[in-house]
């Protein structure tokens, strides 16, 4: 470390998603398993000005942000413009529902957005609508532990609308996107898998680092009973909770 | 604290322990709810260095403690001989059995010692036996979040015998002391700085030597002094008792003899 030099939080974080297999620059996959090409529709549900959007525009696919705050969507978008991405839409909307076709995007991430919404079944089920079948999901929500953490210090802001209004424990988590017609299967990342297949198992990956829960999901077929295969990031105190 | 006021980790561990209600002089709570007495005698089962009977001894009590270990049980009684114990007795002892007569201790310390011995259901029903009917028993082990992030670091013989063979779950805990037919009073989780301390000291320290508590590593100065720092906020023990919740060291167990 240089003296004097001061590490910014968010390059140090930057760093453990990299060492996690996030925003591989040299494969294309934003997350293990989930790669992203020039031939894609990724979409954004609630895209935010941040988070993944400068790596998937790096990718070269068309770009489809959907948010439903105006700035934040347009600061967005001017990033995406001025990226390699072959084309890019902006969709301000609140997502009820998304002014979308079905089975328009062949990656559909929806990353720390449940947790912000009134009805995420109802939420989650617009956003599964969007994908293709054989399409993937990238989900994410904080995860309770770390929510239950935050929250000794927090200001009470922090779990009222429009922040989190909602914490999620795993296996709610696990529970919501069943809920929305899915079921859970097991494989290994991007490979397709038999939609009859074996026993629902959990693909469970321990993490030291992230902070949240990631699912990713991998749907095939139909939209009824779809296999998902999700991996779970496990963060510090997460693996620390661990009983396994 | 050292001259260049950096305090060490045993300070700031220290620290925390009498924050989480342990070794209350005000008091004479060994922990909270869990008082010494002059008139008691006190039997500590695993005494190790004898921090615990040491602080029993200052109460006034009797104070009978046991070890397998030679030498830290002479330096455990060189401690008690200076302190004023209205009776004190040093006892070499695998406890199997405990060469004690049953109803002995009112109160009985058995802390970080279950996680060595290889059956621990058999154990415990010697300290119990020991203890009088409507004693209480002060039983501790380390909490298995803590040991599995231990484990990523630490060298393989800490999971080996003399160390620790055994990593009890909360709920194996509960259910050890209760099958023994114990009634719990109270159950804390507690130590988080070194949940943390550990795992880094054993990264960072060299390989072979004993338990890396001296560690100067540039990652434990930092990490001693930040938890220093955290805790001298005025919501230091916000955090304190989260992290206790979510990765604590060790878990405890206030237990009663039933009459």
């Amino acid at each position: 470390m240089d003296k004097g030099k001061r590490l910014l939080s968010s390059a140090v974080g930057m760093r453990d998603w990299k060492s996690d297999g996030w925003f591989n620059g040299q494969t294309g996959e934003i997350a293990r398993g989930v790669p992203i090409s020039p031939g894609q529709t990724v979409i954004d549900v609630g895209c935010g000005d941040s988070g993944f959007i400068g790596f998937v525009a790096q990718q070269g696919p068309e770009v489809i942000l959907v948010d439903q705050d105006a700035a934040r969507l347009a600061s967005a978008e001017a990033r995406v413009r001025a990226s390699p991405a072959r084309a890019c839409r902006a969709i301000q909307s609140d997502c009820d529902p998304i002014p979308l076709p079905d089975d328009a995007g062949d990656l559909v991430i929806c990353s720390e957005v449940l947790e912000h919404v009134p009805d995420p079944v109802k939420f989650l089920q617009e956003v599964i609508r969007l994908a293709r079948p054989g399409a993937q999901l990238l989900i994410s929500v904080p995860d309770a532990r770390s929510e239950q953490f935050v929250s000794t210090t927090a200001p009470p802001q922090y779990f009222q609308e429009p922040n989190h209004v909602r914490v999620y424990t795993a296996q709610a988590f696990e529970a919501l996107i069943p809920d929305s017609a899915l079921a859970i299967g097991a494989g290994p990342p991007g490979r397709p898998q038999d939609p009859r297949g074996p026993e629902p198992v959990t693909a469970k990956v321990a993490n030291h680092r992230g902070a949240q829960t990631r699912v990713t999901a991998t749907t095939h077929s139909s939209h009824r009973a779809f296999p998902i295969r999700y991996t779970y990031n496990r963060a510090i105190l997460q693996q620390g909770l661990d009983q396994e | 604290m050292s001259g260049d006021n950096r305090p060490s980790a045993a300070d700031v561990g220290m620290r925390d322990r009498k924050l989480e209600g342990w070794l209350n002089e005000q008091t004479g709570e060994l922990t909270r709810g869990v008082r010494v007495d002059p008139g008691h005698t006190v039997i500590d089962v695993g005494c190790g260095d004898g921090g615990f009977s040491g602080f029993c001894a200052r109460q006034g009590a009797e104070v009978l403690f046991i070890d397998r270990d030679q030498a830290r049980l002479t330096r455990t009684e060189a401690r008690i001989k200076a302190l004023p114990a209205r009776a004190y007795r040093a006892i070499l002892s695998d406890c199997d059995p405990i060469p004690l007569e049953d109803g002995t201790g009112d109160l009985m310390i058995c802390t970080e010692v279950l996680e060595h011995v290889p059956d621990p259901v058999k154990f415990l029903h010697e300290v119990i036996r020991v203890a009088k009917p409507g004693a209480k028993l002060v039983i501790t082990v380390p909490d298995a979040r803590s040991e599995q992030l231990v484990s990523t670091t630490a060298p393989p013989q800490y999971f080996e015998e003399p160390n620790h063979i055994r990593v009890f779950t909360s709920e194996a805990f509960d259910k050890l002391v209760l099958d023994a037919g114990l009634e719990i009073e109270s159950k804390h989780f507690r130590g988080c700085f070194w949940s943390m301390f550990w795992p880094l000291s054993w990264m960072t320290c060299e390989p072979g030597g004993g338990l890396p508590l001296d560690n100067q590593h540039a990652i434990i100065t930092h990490w001693t002094q930040l938890w220093h720092l955290v805790q001298d906020h005025p919501d230091g023990h916000k955090i304190r008792d989260a992290l206790n919740q979510l990765l604590p060291k060790s878990q405890s167990i206030v237990a009663r003899k039933p009459k």
